[in-house]
């Protein structure tokens, strides 16, 4: 029997084992942010560590589905030993693409990319890099 | 096959294995060398053979509760019997009156029938029950109009396993010449049904929740005072009047066979099932964050409905129904919604026992069954614990909220 019909394989293998899952004391070399999606009652919380600006590390919470665990683990995983710039390059897009989400899921795509921004938001000279991604 | 060996298969209220001996019964009336003849066919030898098995079959369900075999009317399962005994009769009262009271937590059978008449221009009174689903028979004199016919009302819920109190229903509905429709498909072979004191007027019941074939029912039409109902399938005039279609022998006779079993065992079954489902409450139940859904007390043995707070409920189900990290066991069980990847759509019972929307995505339905054992219950228990213990580890709502109050208090909060 194949897994599933509703989740590819990518997502499932990280639901099954998620890489990055945990929380971290606050501390000055580390970020938080948080992103909800109301419809579904999802709530990702994601930390990155940082030396610079480069993200040394990165970890993530999430109450939510199979997919939503999936994508805070994907980012998570994607972040770790870029620079600030190039993670707030990361969208919803690359997310889903990555993972192969079912359409009526790529709303976990968007919420790690928010949760995300949200903790990058949080780093020294981020307003640069928003006001130039956000045109 | 190995793959069944890694299953726990705790969904007997969705449906049960057909018994191998029912299955025996069934092979006799199917091929060129058995009974296959038409019930109807009057004119020769193995026509007359298939009607009495018909006929055998017919006395076997009847029995189960205590009704005469006369009253039995053959379905295609508990849906088609809610469908005759519900649009049936509203059909054949309509001179009386227009007005129809069930209630909000019954079968989709019993709602989309009462919502089609609905459209027909009946008025219906859908009650809701308490939070611990139970309807109160105050609330049901309450509900009843000058211009009633009708009342339908489930014995036993197929999503919580509460057992409604018939007996009472039954004395307020006779009392005023109302007809009492009762779908019956979870109780039968769980709880005796003894149909002349439980005072309803018609009964649902089904093949396949007891051991029996699927694609076969019955509506019981009780006959002293009779209870007349326009037919809702027509053709050859079959099940007098009621139901036509040819009779399909097999499954007849494997539901006569099923019902024989299923009233044999009826004693020890229950007992056994109650205690199986005591010990996968009482496992679960120990962990913080765990409601039951229903009443503690009036429950059928064999089902048990739990909310799981502090997690999500897709998640949930994904990570037991399928082989996780750690353990190939994969558990066969219902959710408290009903949910696709493509659709969340919670639980209208649940909703309407005062659960949330997020609440009721985040339960499970664990019914029992005669070839459960006590070890399977044990690993299907620790099963879910490992579950829903990686999941909260995961939620920043749980996580957090019993960082602050302790794991208690936090399913309040998660």
């Amino acid at each position: 029997m194949s897994v599933d019909r509703h989740y590819s394989d990518r997502v499932w293998q990280h639901f099954l084992r998620p890489c990055n899952a945990g929380v971290w004391q606050d501390a000055a070399d580390i970020v938080s942010g948080e992103a909800e999606t109301p419809a579904s009652g999802a709530l990702m919380r994601m930390q990155l560590r940082l030396r610079g600006n480069r993200i040394e590390d990165a970890c993530f919470q999430v109450h939510g589905c199979v997919s939503a665990i999936a994508a805070g683990s994907w980012v998570t995983q994607w972040v770790r030993g870029r620079l600030v710039s190039e993670a707030w390059a990361l969208d919803a897009a690359q997310i889903d693409t990555a993972l192969a989400l079912a359409p009526e899921k790529r709303f976990c795509a968007l919420l790690a990319e928010d949760a995300l921004r949200s903790a990058l938001a949080q780093c020294a000279g981020s307003a640069l890099h928003s006001s130039m991604l956000n045109g | 096959m190995s793959e069944r060996s890694d299953c726990i298969y705790l969904d007997h209220a969705a449906t049960t294995p057909v018994d191998p001996a029912v299955v025996q019964a069934m092979c006799g009336y199917l091929g060129a060398e058995g009974v296959f003849a038409n019930p109807a066919s009057a004119t020769h030898a193995d026509g007359w053979a298939a009607a009495d098995a018909v006929e055998r079959a017919r006395a076997q369900v009847a029995a189960l509760i205590n009704a005469r075999p006369q009253e039995m009317v053959w379905t295609s399962g508990a849906t088609e019997a809610d469908n005759l005994a519900i649009k049936g009769a509203a059909e054949s009262y309509c001179g009386r009156g227009c007005h129809i009271v069930t209630a909000r937590t019954e079968h989709k059978a019993v709602l989309d029938s009462c919502r089609r008449l609905e459209r027909a221009g009946y008025r219906v009174t859908y009650l809701t029950p308490g939070r611990e689903g139970l309807i109160d028979p105050a609330q049901l004199a309450a509900a009843l109009e000058a211009d009633t016919i009708l009342v339908s009302l489930m014995h036993v819920n197929n999503e919580t396993g509460v057992v409604q109190d018939i007996d009472a229903f039954a004395r307020i509905t006779r009392e005023r010449g109302i007809i009492l429709h009762v779908d019956a498909a979870q109780s039968a072979g769980k709880l005796a049904i003894d149909t002349p004191r439980l005072g309803a007027d018609l009964i649902s019941l089904s093949a396949h929740k007891l051991y029996g074939p699927k694609g076969v029912g019955a509506l019981y039409v009780r006959h002293r005072p009779r209870v007349r109902l326009s037919a809702q399938m027509h053709g050859g005039g079959h099940e007098q009047g009621l139901r036509s279609g040819t009779l399909p022998t097999h499954q007849i006779v494997g539901m006569g066979h099923a019902c024989r079993l299923a009233g044999e065992r009826l004693a020890e079954d229950s007992d056994r099932m109650a205690r199986l489902r005591r010990r996968l409450e009482e496992r679960l139940c120990a962990m913080p964050g765990v409601l039951v859904n229903g009443d503690r007390e009036r429950r059928a043995p064999h089902i048990v409905s739990l909310t799981f707070q502090g997690l999500d409920g897709e998640a949930l189900m994904a990570a037991l129904t399928r082989p996780s990290a750690r353990s190939a066991l994969r558990l066969a069980v219902s959710s408290g919604s009903a949910c696709t990847a493509a659709s969340r759509e919670p639980s209208y019972v649940l909703r309407a026992l005062g659960r949330s929307d997020a609440e009721a995505e985040a339960s499970l339905r664990f019914s029992v069954g005669r070839s459960t054992r006590a070890q399977e219950i044990d690993a299907a228990a620790e099963r879910v614990r490992e579950s829903v213990e990686r999941l909260r580890a995961l939620s920043p709502r749980w996580t957090r909220a019993s960082a602050q109050h302790g794991q208690g208090a936090a399913a309040a909060e998660a």
